[in-house]
Formats: structure tokens, sequence, C-alpha cells
């Protein structure tokens, strides 16, 4: 796995998982490197340094708890992924919204949304 | 020993393309630059931006919000991935603009019809519209407002597939390059070099120009320099080499813009039809307009306003959201400036009040449409909690004079001005001896319309005072 797959992968799963998005690793690490490697460079600065805010930082600056992203609980993955997505100040939002297209994208697959609305009728 | 040729264009958006193609029509020999490269189709989106919008899509501006304002960065320029509506430009601003000398509303807009019809503009028919625009409509109707209209479109071929945005599949949008550039490649003294970057610019009677690209430099010496990088690139240039009447990169416009959501009982399937078929001008307040909005499937859940377990609910019922969008003919003004150089330019805009109260008003007012077209819920683009809607009376009653800028989710997709005609360029586009400006830079203020026609307009003037033909 690349370098920055290492780092981001751990989000990507717990935050799928949060969701409820059922994902193989194996799929879920071929996808992933799969968007990396059509990703720039500029793009990939970014996945780091948004995935390890989100991972390490962010449960500190928001939440209080010096816990990994993995490691808080549900409900405070869900309160801390709220705050991240209302937070005020442009440079934060910035660099959330830098890594959002990418953990959404590789949750959110066109097969899934398909899924989802045969599951409905 | 530097090449010589009558002119040289740098970039291929509108600008860019309409002014090297009339150069050429005219007789001139002309080569035109650009950055990037051609495109090629794909059904993912995210590929696209990656591959096509300029940095990969991560351009935004920063103030008392994050707005990010993508370009595109590919033959063609932004219109490769624009939605391809067109609007010609007000009149009112066009006698306006008569107070620059030189320019005459009289004379502009025969380029404006010009542009009309070589992107073949038609409204989008019925059988195209998305269903999203059909809602906007029937909420309209139930409302009795009137003016609800099909927009206008250039295309050719357009069966509504729905990714205009993202390199259209079937090449059926009119982009610049296929309306332009397309007819006249192969014709001798007409050159297109892609993946080729100004690097430098030297003004004079025979102005130069160093350009770069992989295979190495090119020194060119020409009659002017048409330069046509995109209001957001072109004004590093003029700061850079010290050109225009001021400095350019202030007066940035960007019509703000957004979407409202709501959910429906029957399916939308928002990935089929015309993305941005339908239109309405605010009914009493006109500098607010409402335009369809799309986004393909896998960009639909980071678009949403939610996160988590929250963002998964509405996911599962995605296939019955319907979304419509609006943009403000803004006031606030914003700059650009290039701390590190032209590739990461820095962009500063902030909302001022007028246009923050005219973004919750029209996000207010959509919302009311879609109820009245049987939306069971409305989501506003507001990054707070409290931003879903079950009736209409809710939403008319909420309490929405507390939001700020900053809680908007914006996006902005008309960068105009920063090298507005009358302060930077004079009423000719000219900025130095030799070198002129054709791209959204000069529009001298924010528009109210999409700004691609008016673009095209401005090049297709120059192209002609270049060539001497008179106005
Ligand atoms: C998603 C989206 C949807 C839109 N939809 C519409 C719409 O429906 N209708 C409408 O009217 N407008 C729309 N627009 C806006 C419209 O497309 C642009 O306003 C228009 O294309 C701008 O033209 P331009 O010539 O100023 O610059 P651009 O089209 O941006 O072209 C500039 C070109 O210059 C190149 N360049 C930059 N620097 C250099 C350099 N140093 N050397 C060589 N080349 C360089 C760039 O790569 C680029 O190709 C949309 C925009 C976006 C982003
Ligand atoms: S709707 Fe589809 S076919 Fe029509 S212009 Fe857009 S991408 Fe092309």
């Amino acid at each position: 796995m690349s370098a920055v797959g290492a780092i981001v992968f751990p989000l990507a799963r717990s935050y799928a998982a949060h969701a409820g998005i059922e994902i193989a690793d194996d799929r879920l690490r071929a996808d992933l490197e799969g968007r990396l490697a059509g990703a720039g460079n500029l793009s990939r600065g970014l996945f780091v340094g948004a995935a390890l805010f989100v991972r390490a930082a962010a449960p500190v600056l928001f939440l209080g708890k010096p816990l990994g992203f993995s490691a808080l609980s549900s409900d405070d993955r869900e309160e801390l992924l709220r705050r991240l997505q209302c937070a005020r100040s442009p440079l934060l939002r910035g660099l959330y919204l830098g890594i959002k297209p990418l953990l959404t994208g590789l949750c959110y697959t066109p097969e899934f949304l398909k899924r989802a609305a045969e599951a409905r009728v | 020993m530097s090449e010589k040729v009558d002119f040289v264009v740098i970039g291929s958006g509108a600008g860019g393309s309409a002014a090297a193609a009339r150069l050429c029509e005219g007789g001139a020999s002309v080569l035109l630059a650009e950055k990037g490269s051609p495109a090629s189709t794909s059904n993912d989106a995210l590929r696209a931006i990656g591959k096509y919008y300029t940095n990969e899509g991560l351009s935004a501006a920063m103030g008392n919000c994050l707005l990010p304002i993508p370009t595109g960065e590919v033959l063609g320029g932004t219109t490769r991935i624009n939605s391809g509506t067109c609007l010609k430009t007000p009149k009112d601003l066009l006698r306006r603009w008569e107070a620059v000398e030189g320019f005459r509303a009289d004379g502009f807009e025969p380029h404006l019809d010009e542009a009309w019809r070589r992107l073949k503009v038609k409204p989008v028919p019925e059988e195209t519209q998305s269903r999203s625009t059909k809602l906007f409509f029937k909420g309209l109707d139930s409302l009795g407002i009137s003016g609800g209209h099909a927009l206008e479109r250039g295309e050719d071929g357009c069966v509504g597939s729905s990714r205009c945005c993202f390199i259209c599949p079937r090449d059926a949008k009119m982009s610049a390059e296929k309306a332009y550039l397309a007819p006249l490649l192969g014709k001798p003294g007409f050159e297109v070099a892609c993946e080729t970057e100004l690097v430098s610019l030297a003004p004079g009677k025979n102005p130069r120009v160093t350009l770069r690209s992989e295979s190495g430099t090119r020194e060119v010496e020409c009659k002017a320099v048409v330069l046509a990088c995109g209001t957001l690139r072109t004004p590093y240039f003029l700061r850079r080499f010290g050109l225009g009447r001021a400095p350019a990169g202030d007066a940035l416009s960007v019509h703000p813009a957004t979407k409202v959501f709501a959910l429906f009982d029957e399916k939308v399937e928002s990935d089929k039809g015309v993305p941005q078929a339908g239109g309405l001008l605010d009914p009493d307040e006109p500098r607010i307009r409402y335009e369809g909005i799309h986004m393909p499937l896998e960009l639909a859940a980071m678009s949403m306003p939610f996160e988590g377990r929250e963002l998964r609910r509405w996911m599962d019922v995605h296939e019955r959201i319907a979304t419509f969008g609006f943009m403000i003919r803004d006031e606030s003004r914003g700059s650009v400036r290039y701390p590190v150089g032209p590739r990461l330019p820095w962009l500063s805009y902030r909302l001022q009040d007028g246009d923050l109260a005219r973004m919750t008003r029209a996000m207010r007012f959509l919302g009311k449409v879609f109820f009245a077209a049987g939306a069971r819920k409305v989501v506003l683009p507001l990054n707070r909690p409290g931003s879903v809607f079950e009736t209409a009376a809710q939403l008319q009653k909420a309490d929405l004079s507390d939001v700020r800028a900053a809680d908007l989710q914006m996006m902005a997709f008309h960068p105009l001005g920063t090298c507005g005609m009358g302060r930077v360029v004079d009423g000719n586009l000219k900025a130095a001896d030799g070198v002129y400006v054709a791209d959204g830079s000069v529009v001298p203020e924010s528009l109210g319309v999409n700004p691609q026609i008016t673009i095209y307009a401005f090049a297709l003037r120059l192209a002609e005072h270049l060539l001497g033909v008179p106005a």
C-alpha cells in the first residue's frame, strides 16, 4: 500500500463503518489506491494533512478527547463529524472538505446508491 | 532565434478560442498556447475533476466564508466543464459600460449574436429537462408565479446524460474548442499548442512571449499577444510585468451560488436529464437568478450538508432527492494575489450583508417552491443544525436572521472583473503596447447572467479590433 494510502485507509475504514457501510478491507484498499493513483500531488498532500487532522487532532480540538477517531464512541464520532461539517473557520472547513469527497466517494459509490434505490422498491 | 507569428493567444477558454479563431478566419497567423491537454471522456466525475479542473478542483476563496471557485485547465478551458447555459449580457449593463471610452453597446451586440449562432444555442426541450427542473416548474405553477422558463444552451446532439460539468460523454456540448477551434485545426497558419504555458512576456511594438512545454522553451515574436488565461490567472502576468492602467487582481466578482435539496415521495432520478435546464429571475429581487443544478451520483454525498449516520440516512433515499440552485449578482468583491506564483493564486472574498440576505431569501424561496411541488422535506445549504424543514409553514416561520456567511455551503462558478475594462484595461482591452486581454477578467462588473456569451463577445470584438475591422 502507498504511504498516502496507509495514512488515509484507517480513517476511510472507520468512516464507512460508522455509517454502517460494509466494504471488505481488500476492496476498500483497492478503491482507495485507485483514487489516489488518479489524484494529483496537491490532492494527495491535502488528503494526508486532512486524514491526520481528522484522525488525531480534531477529537482533541472539537471534543477535548485525546483519542484517535476510530477509538471514539459512536456518538462522539457522529458529533465530531457534525462539528467538522459545521466548522465556521474557512481553514478548518477547507481542510475537512479536502478529504470529504474522497471518503464519500469510497463509501457512497454508484453501486451502493443503486443498491439503496433497489432496496426501497 | 525567436519564431514569428502575427498573434499569440494564451489560453483556450471562451475568450482565447474565440479570439484565436476570429483572428485566423481574418487571415492572420495565430499560435494558441494552452496549459491543459485535450480532454477524453470518462464516466467518473472525481477523475474528471482531478484531471481537468485547475489545481484538481481545490481552488477556493477565503474570507468570512469558504468559497470554492472551480475553473478548467484543459483544451477549451472552463467551457469544457461548464453547464453550457447561454444568456446575453443585460442591456442596462452594456449601456453603463458605454462610459468607458471606445465601448459601444451597439458595436458589442452583433458579437453576442455571432457567439449565439456559433454555439448553436437553443432552449432545452421538455424531453431532456431534468426531473428537478420539472418539479421546480410545478412548484412555481402551484404558487402562481410566472417567469419560469427553459434555459438556452449551446449544444448539438445533447441527450440529457447529465454530466456537462465533467466532460460531456457525447461531445454534444458546444464548448469553446468544439465551436471555435475544431473547424480550424490543420489550417495553415493556425497552431494550437497544448500543455504549453506562458512564462514570460515583453510588451512593445513587437511583443515577445516565452512559452514552456515538456519539449522545451519557445520564444515567439508577434504583432500582439492576447492574454486569455482566465480571471484568476491573467492578473498574474499584468502584475508581474507591471502592465495595465491600475494594478490587476482586485474587483473580483463571482456570482456566489448554492442549491436547495428536497425529498419527494416519487423518484427524482437526478442523474437523468439536462441538469441546468430551467431558470427564473426572482420576481422581486433582480439580483437573484434561479437555475437548475445537479451532482452526479459519485459526488452526491459530498454535496449534502450532512455527515456520518445522518448523511447515510439521506443517501439511502437519494433517488428521491431533487435539487435546484441559484446565484447572486454580487455586490461583494474579492481579490486574487500570487504569493507563490501563478499556479497557486490566493483568493479572498468577503460576502457582504446585502448578498448574505439575498442568499437566505433565495434559499427560502426555493424551499417554498419545492414544498408547493409536493416535497416532504426541504434541506437548506446550511452547515449548522436546523437546516431540515418538514412543512412550508415551518420554513416560512424559521428565523434565518442569524445565518452567517460561514454557515453557508456555497460555490462560485463565474469569477470576473480582475482586469476590468475601463479600470485595468482600456475600452479596446489593451493592457500595454502589444498586450491585450480577452477573458472573464475584463468584464467590468458582476453580470447577473452566466458569463460565457459575454466573454466570447468581448473576445470576438477584440479580434476584429486587432484585424482592423471597423466597429
Ligand atoms: C462548473 C462550471 C459551470 C459553468 N457553467 C456555465 C454556464 O452554464 N454558462 C456560462 O455562461 N458559464 C458557465 N461557467 C463559466 C464559464 O465557463 C467561464 O466563465 C468561461 O469559460 C471563462 O472563460 P475565460 O476565457 O475567461 O477562461 P477559461 O475558460 O477558464 O480559460 C482559461 C484557459 O487558460 C489556460 N491557462 C491559464 N494559465 C495559462 C498559462 N500560463 N499558459 C497557457 N494557458 C493558460 C487555462 O488552462 C484555461 O484553459 C461555468 C463554470 C464552471 C466552473
Ligand atoms: S446533458 Fe449530457 S449530452 Fe447533454 S451536454 Fe450535458 S453531458 Fe452532454
